[in-house]
């Protein structure tokens, strides 16, 4: 019994209770585990056959969808890539200036992307500019974040080279830290992406358009077959994606 | 050239000096290497010739400049002057070797031409010249992950050596290089410092090189400096006076043999 201590009890009593608590918010029910049968049942009755012939329009719909994650998060990236650097603790400019972007970086993550969109939709009109808005926004609180744990984590051999040739600081640290999270930075960020594009969904149901809107208009008319259609888009377009970042990392490294 | 005058340097995590009341002369053209156990203060001292360490008591005097009254621009402008090369060679991934060496010239340019890699002819000729003399000319376009480590830290001295300094520093230098490699890079650090007249202070765990190549060593113990003389006046008691009575003096003195 050498690996385990007394501590772990304590730890597993911990854990118990917070699944227990869980499960009674979440009306977690065996019983209507069993019913999981109707949901088959459902799938099997209403989405088949797939209607092909909506196709050409919900491709068209998915470059909506394309863009508003594609701009939102590129977008995000180039101003977090810079605002990174001013909120990790070894390049910030100073102690205060670290601590205001650090959480203002988090209050902007903090702010789900729907809650963005709702305010959005009614301030900016309906459509997919106000869903890109609020994917831009909270992936800069995101990225921000994450790519100054890169900076925060890099070597700092080629920093203290770069001073000793009498670089000035910024230059120095660009030259010495982004070429070394370069790699990290375009995983985090197709990981973002691919997130943003189901973000982009949800936000098309309250208004944002695209595949998303259509897949919620498909629902509220009761029109499963076109809905099931969409949802096979949606798969593909996920796929692609994670494909194309897995392309574009091997490519880097 | 280079004068530590009653120099030492306390660490704020630390107790004890890294540097106690240190005080030594380097003319120009002096071939230095410096000796004592790992903890000594090797690299402090190497470190505060171009103020990547900054002293807390006493001055040291650079080329004739009090780095004590230096401005952060006057700093960095020494530095330029100042050569460094790394254990780890610290050379910055994802860049060729002839990007690499070019960035030794990052302190004599505008911020927008390094951003945006505006070289003249001529310094990519010198940084053509540097590459041939330590013979990586047909790897100048190669990454530097892809290089092996005695060929990394010949990069790391074109680097230093496109400064075209008057003072190279080296920290360990060879301390992650196998014997052979190591006696290469130091052949080459030689031929460097004769052909330029180029002080060179290094660092070095490995006696036997300190022995061939310098033409004066340093030894350091505690912060201290226990030794000061010529190669040939290493005897054992001055090892014991380095490197004390713990570590057994046969193996050292075989190697002075």
């Amino acid at each position: 019994m050498i690996w385990f201590r007394k501590r772990l009890l304590v730890y597993l009593i911990i854990l118990s209770v917070a699944i227990f608590l869980s499960a009674k918010q979440a009306e977690f029910s065996l019983i209507s585990l069993f019913q999981l049968n109707n949901t088959w049942d459902f799938i099997q009755r209403n989405f088949w056959p797939i209607r092909w012939e909506l196709l050409p329009y919900l491709l068209e719909q998915s470059l909506v969808t394309l863009g508003v994650a594609f701009l939102g998060t590129f977008a995000a990236l180039v101003i977090a890539l810079p605002v990174s650097f001013l909120a990790a603790a070894n390049t910030s400019v100073s102690k205060f200036g670290y601590f205001t972007i650090r959480s203002s970086l988090s209050l902007v993550r903090s702010i789900p992307e729907i809650v963005f969109g709702l305010v959005f939709v009614v301030s900016l009109g309906l459509g997919p500019f106000a869903a890109l808005m609020a994917i831009f926004l909270h992936n800069v609180g995101v990225l921000g974040k994450l790519i100054s744990e890169l900076v925060e984590a890099a070597d700092s051999g080629p920093q203290e080279a770069m001073k000793s040739v009498g670089s000035s600081r910024r230059i120095g640290q660009i030259f010495a830290i982004i070429p070394q999270i370069w790699p990290n930075v375009l995983s985090h960020y197709f990981y973002r992406f691919e997130v943003a594009i189901r973000t982009s969904l949800v936000l098309g149901m309250i208004g944002g358009g695209g595949l998303g809107q259509s897949l919620m208009n498909y629902y509220n008319s009761l029109a499963y077959e076109s809905m099931a259609t969409a949802i096979v888009i949606i798969m593909g377009l996920v796929i692609l994606v994670d494909v194309m970042g897995g392309i574009v990392r091997k490519r880097v490294i | 050239m280079i004068s530590f005058d009653n120099v030492s340097v306390t660490y704020t995590s630390e107790k004890e000096m890294a540097l106690s009341q240190l005080s030594v002369e380097i003319s120009e053209g002096e071939f230095i290497c410096v000796l004592g156990k790992s903890g000594a203060g090797k690299s402090t001292f190497i470190r505060t010739i171009n103020l990547l360490q900054p002293v807390t008591k006493g001055t040291v005097h650079v080329s004739g400049e009090n780095l004590d009254r230096l401005s952060e621009k006057e700093t960095r402008r020494l530095r330029t002057e100042v050569g460094m090369i790394f254990q780890h060679f610290n050379l910055i991934p994802r860049l060729s070797v002839k990007q690499n060496v070019l960035t030794g010239r990052f302190g004599q340019k505008k911020a927008f031409e390094n951003l945006l890699g505006l070289f003249t002819k001529q310094e990519r000729d010198l940084a053509d010249y540097y590459l041939e003399e330590v013979g990586l000319l047909p790897f100048a376009n190669r990454r530097v992950e892809h290089l092996s480590g005695g060929q990394k830290q010949r990069v790391g001295i074109a680097r230093a050596m496109m400064q075209e300094p008057s003072i190279l520093l080296g920290d360990e230098p060879v301390a992650s290089l196998d014997p052979t490699t190591s006696k290469n890079i130091f052949q080459l650090l030689t031929r460097l410092h004769e052909q330029r007249q180029l002080t060179t202070v290094i660092n070095v765990h490995d006696v036997e090189l300190a022995k061939n190549f310098a033409t004066r060593i340093l030894g350091l113990k505690d912060g201290k400096l226990v030794f000061d003389g010529k190669p040939n006046q290493l005897t054992t008691k001055v090892y014991d006076d380095i490197y004390g009575h713990d570590i057994k003096s046969e193996t050292f003195a075989s190697q002075i043999k």
